[in-house]
This record gives C-alpha cells, sequence and structure tokens, in this order.
C-alpha cells in the first residue's frame, strides 16, 4: 500500500520536473564526481577516534607523571618524640644470648648476655 | 509523625550515653595487671646493699644472687606497672641514665593464674627523650601471680656489671 502510494508520487514529480527535459554534459557529470571524491577524502577523522586519541594521550601523560615525578614518602603513624632513633648503619650487629633456669627454691632467673652492653 | 526537636536531642543523647556505657563496659572485661619492678645494679668492685627493696623482691635476689657472679647489688629504682596489655614506666638507670621499662602482657594467654608477658623490655632513653633503638633488655616469659622473676642482662665478654630487674606480678 505504501509502496503504491511511493511510486505514485514518484511519478507526480517527475511529470511535474521543469528540468526533465534537459541533461547534464558529461564532463560537468565527471567534474562534480571528482570533487565528490576529493572532498570525501578530505573529511576530518570521526569524532570517536578523536576520543579515543584524547583518552590514549591522556593515559600516557598519567603513566610518565607516575614514573618520572619522585615517590612520597608514607608519613610515620607515631610522633617524633615516640619514634626510636635511627639505627647508626656503622654500629656493629648486636648479639645476644638468653638463658633461663630456676632455682631449687623456686627463683626463675632470665638472663640476657649481650655484646652491646655498656653500663 | 515528626518528632518534636527536643524529643529528638533526648533520644540522640540516650542513644549515645548506652553506647558510651557499652564500649565502657566492653573495656573493663579485659583484666589489668600490675607489676611491681626493682631496678639494682650488680657490681662486682662497689659494695651496695638491699636496702630499700621490697620484701618479696630481696628474697628473690638472695636465692638468685649464689647463681650470679656479683658480689654487690644496689637499688636503682622502683616502679608500678598496671596495664591490661602495654604498659611503661620511666626509671633511673646508673650515672644518671634514664629508662623505659615496658611490659607487654598477652592477653589472650593470660588469666588468673599466669600472666604472659610477650614482651619485656628495658630501653635507654637519650637526653632528649627519645628511646634508643636497639633494647639493653628484652625477653618474654610466663609467670604466676605473686611471682618474683630475677630478670637481668650483662656483657657477653666479661660479667663487671649487670642490670637486674626483680619483677613482680601482682596477684
Amino acid at each position: 500500500m505504501k509502496k503504491h502510494r511511493s511510486d505514485e508520487l514518484t511519478g507526480f514529480l517527475r511529470r511535474g520536473d521543469p528540468a526533465a527535459s534537459e541533461s547534464m554534459p558529461a564532463h560537468e557529470v565527471a567534474a562534480l564526481r571528482a570533487r565528490l571524491e576529493e572532498a570525501l577524502a578530505r573529511r576530518p577523522r570521526s569524532a570517536p577516534r578523536l576520543a579515543w586519541a584524547a583518552l590514549a594521550g591522556a593515559a600516557g601523560l598519567a603513566l610518565a607523571a607516575a614514573l618520572l615525578l619522585p615517590r612520597r614518602a608514607p608519613r610515620p603513624s607515631v610522633s617524633p618524640l615516640a619514634a626510636p632513633a635511627a639505627p647508626d648503619p656503622a654500629a656493629p650487629s648486636v648479639i645476644d644470648r638468653q638463658l633461663q633456669f630456676e632455682t631449687a627454691a623456686g627463683t626463675r632467673i632470665v638472663w640476657v648476655l649481650s655484646s652491646d652492653l655498656n653500663l | 509523625m515528626r518528632l518534636p526537636r527536643r524529643s529528638a536531642v533526648a533520644c540522640t543523647a540516650l542513644v549515645a550515653a548506652l553506647a558510651f556505657s557499652a564500649a565502657a563496659a566492653a573495656a573493663e572485661k579485659r583484666p589489668s595487671y600490675s607489676f611491681q619492678a626493682v631496678l639494682l645494679l650488680a657490681d662486682n668492685q662497689t659494695p651496695g646493699s638491699l636496702e630499700g627493696v621490697p620484701a618479696n623482691a630481696q628474697a628473690a635476689m638472695r636465692d638468685a644472687a649464689k647463681f650470679l657472679p656479683y658480689k654487690s647489688y644496689r637499688l636503682l629504682d622502683l616502679a608500678w606497672v598496671r596495664t591490661s596489655f602495654k604498659g611503661d614506666s620511666r626509671v633511673a638507670g646508673p650515672d644518671g641514665a634514664s629508662y623505659l621499662m615496658q611490659v607487654v602482657v598477652d592477653p589472650h594467654e593470660s588469666d588468673g593464674t599466669r600472666v604472659v608477658v610477650n614482651e619485656f623490655n628495658l630501653i635507654e632513653l637519650l637526653p632528649n627523650g627519645v628511646p634508643r633503638p636497639t633494647p639493653l633488655l628484652r625477653t618474654t616469659f610466663s609467670m604466676a601471680p605473686g611471682e618474683t622473676v630475677v630478670v637481668g642482662t650483662s656483657r657477653l665478654d666479661g660479667p663487671n656489671k649487670a642490670l637486674v630487674v626483680l619483677l613482680t606480678a601482682i596477684p
């Protein structure tokens, strides 16, 4: 039904076309086609491609920043007064020996022998 | 249905008070432990005595002294530590030094018959109050309530002087 009405409308328009008897020369048709093809070849890239390129660029910049910027050390959770003094890297390693025993009377003794003790 | 403003404030205060009491009750459930600590300097040169040392600690020291190669013991300081987990007390060491005596109790392993001291540390404090990174003494042991444990430390290569702590778990 719709196709029939569309054909009727097309026929009506063609019958009423004032330039129906005129025809375009072949060289003008070729020139028009060439201009159309040239314009199609020069069209800008589609928007999704630009968006992907921008996203990739941003990701690259973020990665470069993460790798190149100096990393901030984590802040200690204890106050400076409570924190122990930094160990001396030149200090010799401490050797501890520990023994625990109990006397006959039941007194327990825990003794630590240290190579680093200075009294 | 909307509550009047005063009722809403009263309800909030009631809920906060209930939450506070519940938290306080939960904290009270964890038992705390008291320790008496006596710091002594053991020596072979200077004469000393156990004067000022509590009687229970004196008895333990006299018994332990039979096994230790020192002639004299001098009281440096006394401290009390009460904690349910980690407590410390500052004590005076020899020659004007300051020490931090630290007791860390294992609350899960300790009960009425046994106190597990996960860490007993004696740490020297620098003049600015900062603890030295390496403690003078670090050990772990368990003790019964009322018991006095003799904890000491001396140099590995010569028993010239020693620090002795008589630690008593107060029942």
